[in-house]
C-alpha cells in the first residue's frame, strides 16, 4: 500500500509572519505579502520563478468571500495559475498535500501554498466556529472548538488529580517551549511550580477546560515553496522531502464526535493508516520531532496517544517523565504548538514548516539538540478530521519501504 | 504523460428555488446516479480519497465541506478536500492527485445552492475589500456592467447580437433536461427588458440557480473498471488577473488567453480553431458569451460580435446545454459544462447533440468580470 | 515599530468596526421535514441505517458508515442517557442571532433509549447543571408552544 510517487517534492523555501492576537498596521493581502516575500527570500528566488500558487483560509472568519481574489494583491499570484484549497482547521496542511500533489504530478514545477487568517478581523473565533454547524438544529448548541469532553473521558479513566496534573504539566511545557520561539503568540513564561495554581485558578471556560488549556485567537500567515526534487535541489542548500501524507474525515454530525461510537477515533486511524503504509512500526523509535496541532492542553494528552498507538496511561506517563521535552524522546512541538500560537489556516502550515526548519537546523532558539532526520506533523479540523504528513531530511526511505 | 480520464458524469436538474432538498439530498441523488453507472465503491481498492466543491457564503456554513461529508463518501474515515473556486478547477486538481500517484480515482461533486441567500449581489460584494470597494456597492454584476461597457464598445457588439445570443440559449436549453430557464423569448423580449446594471439587461443575465454536478475521473489503468469509453481530460489552465479593476483591461481577457494557451499546449493543440468542435462558455451575462470566445482564440479579437452573426456558435457548437444564460449556480458553472461536454463526447446528449464532437473545450470564471479563468479540453 | 504603529494610530484611522448582514432561508428537505414534524409531537424520529441498523438522530438521509441511503424511519427516546457533557462559563455569541448567551449553559450528549451507535445533542435543565454526569438518565422538556423547530425541546431534565 505504499504510495508511489510520480516525482519527489521538496520544500525549498519557508515565510511566516510573526504571530500577534492583533495586527492594524497590516490589512489581508499586506500581511499575506510578509509571509510570501520572507518565503521567497528564504527560498533565494524572485516570484517570477513561481509556476502556481495555493491559497486557502476560513471566509467566514474575516467575511470575505473568495478572498484570493482580493489578496491577489499580496499573494503574487497575479497573471499565474492559482487554486484556493481549504478543508477547515486542517486547511493549512492541506495546502501542502496538494502543493505536493500539483507538483509531484508534473503539471507544476514550483507551487507556492499560503494558509492564513486575521481571526481579529472575524470579532469571535469561537461564534465563526460555531457557524460550522447544522443551522436546523445544533447552531444554538456549539460551543466553537471549545469542548471538555475529553477531559471528562481521561478523568473518568486516571482520575482527576493525575489527570488535571498532565493536562496541566503539558501546558506548561507547550510555553517553555513557545518561550524559545521568537514567532509565537503567547509566551507566557510559566513554570512548572504553577500547576497547582494553574489548576485551580485559570478561568474556567467549559467544564474542566480553563483558559489556560486553550489555544490563542491570533493573526498570522504562512507561505511556503515546493519543488520537484530537481529543481529544490537547485534552490535550495537543505531542501527537506514531503515523504507521504493522509487525510481522514469522518461523518458530519458532531455529537457523534463527543462519544466514541467507534473505536478509533480519525487521528489514530491516519496514523495507523500512513505508518502501516509506510513501514514505519515504532513512530516514538522512528521519528525525531513531532508537531501536533493541539488546540488544547487536554486535547493534546488524549490526541498524543491516538497518534502514537499508545494505550492506557502510557501516553500520561510520558508527559509525567519529561519524555516531550525538547531533550526528551521524542520532543513535541518545538515550536511552542497551538496554544502558543493559533492564526487557524495558517496553523496546520506552521507545524511542517517547524519540522522542516528544524530538520534544516534553521530553528533559531528552540533548535533540538539532536539530529532530526525523521519527522511528523499534524493538522486538525471540521469535526474531528486529521491531515498527517512524514517528512524526511534525506531521500534514503525509498530503497527500504517505498517500492 | 499518463492520461487521465472522466468515467462519469451526474447533473442535479438545475431550477431557479429546490427549496424542497437540502444540498445532501441533491447530492446524495448524484451518489447513486454516479455509481450506477460505474460500480465504483469506496476503499482502498476504490475511492480513498474525495474532492467537493461549494462556498461557504452560499451555504452560510463555516467549512461548508463539512455538511456534505457523509453524502459524499468521506464520512467513514477518508479524506476529502474542497476546491474553494468554480468547480472546473477542481477537475484540474483531481487530474494532480491522480498524476501525482497519490491517487488513482477520484469522486468529485460540486454543489451550490443560490437560492438560500435573499441577494447574490449580498454575497458577491463580499468578494471586495472591506473597506474600499466592497463600501462602494461593487458586486459581481456592477463589476460586469463595467466591462460589459467597455467590451461592447471594443468589439462593436451590439444589442441584437446579445439577444441573438439570449435567444439562441433558450432555445437549446429546451432540449436539455436539467436546464433551468427554457421560456422561448423573441430577439425584443431581450433588447427590451428592463435594465439591470447598464447596459446589462435582465434577460442578459443568468437566472437565479441551484444545482449540483458529480463526477468519477480515474487514471487509465484504472478507467476500463468504470466504464468502457472514459473521456480524456487532455489538457488543464487556470490563470488570475488583477483585482483593482482599474488596473485591467477589462475589455480583453488576458487571464483566459493565458489559461487556455496552458491547456491547449497540454494537449498538444496548436490551431484552436481547426481542433475544436465543442464549446461550453461560462457566459453568466450575455456579453461574456462572445468575449470568452476571443479569449479562447476561437475568434479575433474585436471580432466577438461578428462571432455572432456569423454562425460562430453554431460552427463550434457552443453551449448546446443552453449554457449559463439558462441558469447555472455560480460556483459550478463550469463544472455543469464539464458534465455537458463529457455527455457530448459520448454521443448521450440526446435532444442537443452535436455531431462528430471529438475535441470539447470548457472555460469557467471565478471573481468578478473575469478575475480567474479556467480552461479543460476534453477528447474522445 | 511599535511605537510608530502607535503614532500612527492616533493620527489615522487603521481600522473600521463593520456589522455583515445577508438573510438566508435554510431548506429542511424531507428527512429534516419529518424530524421537525415529530418534535412538534413530542416524538424524537431517527432513520435507521438499512446496511449495520445504526440509527441516526436528527435523521440523516445517508448512512455516513455505509455510504447508503437510509430513509427509513423510527422512533427513538424519549428518555436516554449522558454520555458526555460541556459546561460552557464563556460566553460565545450565537451566530444565528449575534446574542451573547447567558452563561452557565450546558451542550448535553445524550443516547437515547432505542437508538443504537449515535448520539443526539441538546441541553441541560440549568437547575440540574451541578448534578450533571456522565450515565444520568434524562427526559425530554417540551415547549408548550411548538412550531416544528429545535426550539420545541426546551431542554432535558434529570429523570428521577
Amino acid at each position: 500500500m505504499s504510495q508511489k510517487k510520480n516525482r519527489n517534492v521538496g520544500i525549498a523555501g519557508i515565510g511566516m509572519t510573526e504571530i500577534s492576537s492583533h495586527k492594524e498596521n497590516q490589512n489581508q493581502p499586506e500581511m499575506i505579502n510578509e509571509a510570501v516575500r520572507a518565503a521567497l527570500a528564504d527560498a533565494g528566488i524572485a516570484l517570477r520563478d513561481i509556476d502556481c500558487v495555493i491559497h486557502g483560509n476560513m471566509e467566514l472568519f474575516e467575511m470575505v468571500h473568495q478572498p484570493d481574489m482580493w489578496h491577489v494583491i499580496g499573494t503574487g499570484a497575479l497573471e499565474k495559475p492559482s487554486f484556493r484549497i481549504t478543508t477547515g482547521g486542517t486547511t493549512g496542511m492541506t495546502l501542502i498535500a496538494a502543493a505536493d500533489n500539483l507538483v509531484a504530478s508534473g503539471m507544476y514545477d514550483i507551487v507556492m501554498a499560503i494558509g492564513f487568517n486575521k481571526l481579529q478581523e472575524a470579532g469571535s473565533t469561537t461564534g465563526g466556529i460555531t457557524n460550522m454547524a447544522d443551522a436546523l438544529w445544533y447552531r444554538h448548541l456549539q460551543t466553537g472548538a471549545l469542548t471538555s469532553t475529553s477531559a471528562n473521558v481521561t478523568i473518568e479513566e486516571i482520575g482527576e488529580e493525575r489527570a488535571r496534573r498532565a493536562a496541566m504539566k503539558y501546558r506548561i511545557m507547550m510555553d517553555k517551549h513557545a518561550c524559545l520561539n521568537e514567532r509565537a503568540h503567547r509566551r507566557l513564561g510559566l513554570e512548572y511550580d504553577q500547576i497547582e495554581n494553574l489548576m485551580k485558578n485559570s478561568p474556567p471556560l467549559i467544564g474542566e477546560l480553563r483558559l489556560i488549556h486553550m489555544c490563542s485567537q491570533s493573526d498570522g500567515a504562512c507561505a511556503m515553496i515546493l519543488a520537484s526534487e530537481e529543481k529544490a535541489k537547485k534552490i535550495s542548500k537543505k531542501p527537506v522531502w514531503i515523504r507521504d501524507h493522509i487525510a481522514i474525515h469522518r461523518e458530519e454530525t458532531a455529537s457523534n464526535a463527543y462519544f466514541p461510537i467507534l473505536s478509533e477515533n480519525s487521528h489514530r486511524v491516519a496514523a495507523r493508516k500512513l505508518f502501516a503504509r509506510n513501514g514505519i512500526t515504532n513512530p516514538i523509535e522512528y521519528f525525531d520531532v513531532f508537531e501536533m496541532y493541539d488546540p488544547s492542553a487536554w486535547w493534546g494528552i488524549e490526541w498524543l496517544r491516538d497518534f502514537l498507538l499508545l494505550d492506557g496511561d502510557q501516553v500520561i506517563k510520558m508527559v509525567e517523565d519529561g519524555e516531550f521535552d525538547l531533550d526528551g524522546k521524542l520532543p513535541v512541538n518545538p515550536s511552542g504548538g497551538v496554544t502558543a500560537s493559533n492564526p487557524i489556516s495558517a496553523t496546520a502550515m506552521l507545524k511542517p514548516a517547524e519540522v522542516a526548519l528544524q530538520m534544516r537546523g534553521d530553528a533559531g532558539r528552540h533548535q533540538l539538540k539532536r539530529e532530526v532526520k525523521h519527522g511528523l506533523a499534524s493538522g486538525f479540523g471540521g469535526v474531528m478530521w486529521t491531515e498527517l504528513m512524514i517528512l524526511e531530511k534525506d531521500l534514503d526511505w525509498q530503497g527500504d519501504n517505498n517500492g | 504523460m499518463k492520461r487521465v480520464a472522466i468515467c462519469a458524469a451526474a447533473q442535479h436538474e438545475i431550477k431557479s428555488n429546490i427549496w424542497h432538498k437540502r444540498f445532501q439530498d441533491m447530492l446524495m441523488d448524484l451518489l447513486e446516479d454516479v455509481q450506477g453507472q460505474t460500480g465504483f465503491t469506496f476503499g482502498d481498492n476504490g475511492v480513498k480519497n474525495v474532492l467537493t466543491c461549494s462556498d461557504d457564503f452560499f451555504d452560510a456554513r463555516t467549512i461548508s465541506d463539512n455538511a456534505i461529508n457523509d453524502v459524499v463518501g468521506a464520512g467513514n474515515y477518508r479524506g476529502e478536500q474542497k476546491m474553494a473556486q468554480e468547480g472546473l478547477n477542481g477537475i484540474g486538481y483531481a487530474m494532480a492527485c491522480i498524476l501525482s500517484g497519490h491517487d488513482d480515482v477520484i469522486y468529485f461533486a460540486g454543489h451550490c445552492k443560490e437560492s438560500s441567500s435573499a441577494s447574490r449581489n449580498q454575497i458577491s460584494n463580499m468578494a471586495y475589500d472591506p473597506f474600499y470597494c466592497r463600501c462602494l456597492g461593487l458586486d459581481y454584476l456592477s463589476a460586469a456592467g463595467l466591462q460589459a461597457r467597455a467590451y461592447m464598445e471594443k468589439a462593436a457588439v451590439t444589442e441584437e447580437q446579445l439577444a441573438k445570443v439570449v435567444v439562441r440559449a433558450r432555445q437549446w436549453a429546451s432540449r436539455n433536461e436539467y436546464a433551468n430557464e427554457k421560456t422561448q423569448l423573441h430577439p425584443g423580449d431581450v433588447m427590451y427588458s428592463s435594465v439591470l446594471c447598464d447596459p446589462i439587461r435582465t434577460l442578459h443575465a443568468y437566472p437565479v440557480s441551484d444545482g449540483a454536478v458529480a463526477l468519477l475521473l480515474a487514471s487509465e489503468e484504472k478507467a476500463y473498471e468504470y466504464t468502457d469509453q472514459p473521456i480524456w481530460i487532455t489538457g488543464f489552465g487556470n490563470c488570475m488577473d488583477g483585482y483593482d479593476l482599474g488596473t485591467r483591461d477589462l475589455a480583453s481577457s488576458n487571464a483566459l488567453k493565458k489559461a487556455a494557451n496552458q491547456a491547449y499546449k497540454m494537449a498538444g493543440i496548436k490551431q484552436p480553431k481547426k481542433s475544436v468542435n465543442l464549446v461550453e462558455v461560462m457566459d453568466c451575462y450575455a456579453y461574456q458569451q462572445p468575449m470568452w470566445i476571443e479569449g479562447l482564440g476561437l475568434c479575433d479579437e474585436r471580432e466577438g460580435g461578428r462571432f455572432i452573426d456569423e454562425y460562430g456558435p453554431a460552427k463550434y457548437n457552443v453551449n448546446l446545454s443552453g449554457g449559463m444564460l439558462a441558469g447555472r449556480p455560480l460556483m459550478i458553472g463550469g463544472l455543469y459544462g464539464a458534465a455537458e461536454a463529457f455527455l457530448q463526447l459520448k454521443g448521450q446528449a440526446n435532444e442537443h447533440q452535436a455531431s462528430d464532437v471529438n475535441c470539447a473545450v470548457i472555460q469557467s470564471t471565478t471573481g468578478g468580470a473575469g478575475q480567474h479563468q479556467t480552461v479543460v479540453v476534453l477528447e474522445r | 515599530m511599535a511605537e510608530n504603529i502607535q503614532k500612527i494610530a492616533a493620527e489615522e484611522l487603521i481600522s473600521i468596526q463593520v456589522i455583515n448582514s445577508i438573510d438566508y432561508s435554510f431548506s429542511t428537505g424531507p428527512i429534516m421535514g419529518k424530524w421537525f414534524q415529530g418534535l412538534k409531537e413530542k416524538k424524537f424520529y431517527a432513520t435507521k441505517c438499512p446496511s449495520c441498523g445504526r440509527t441516526m438522530t436528527p435523521p440523516r438521509g445517508c448512512c455516513a458508515l455505509c455510504v447508503v441511503r437510509s430513509e427509513d424511519f423510527v422512533e427513538v427516546g424519549p428518555k436516554g442517557t449522558v454520555v458526555n457533557y460541556d459546561i460552557a462559563y464563556y460566553a460565545s455569541p450565537d451566530p444565528l442571532t449575534g446574542k451573547v448567551r447567558k452563561t452557565p449553559y450546558s451542550a448535553l450528549f445524550v443516547m437515547l433509549d432505542g437508538s443504537a451507535r449515535d448520539i443526539f445533542a441538546h441541553e441541560i435543565k440549568d437547575d440540574d447543571i451541578p448534578k450533571l454526569k456522565r450515565g444520568v438518565r434524562v427526559r425530554p422538556v417540551w415547549n408548550e408552544v411548538r412550531t416544528g423547530s429545535i426550539h420545541d425541546l426546551l431542554y432535558f431534565e434529570i429523570d428521577g
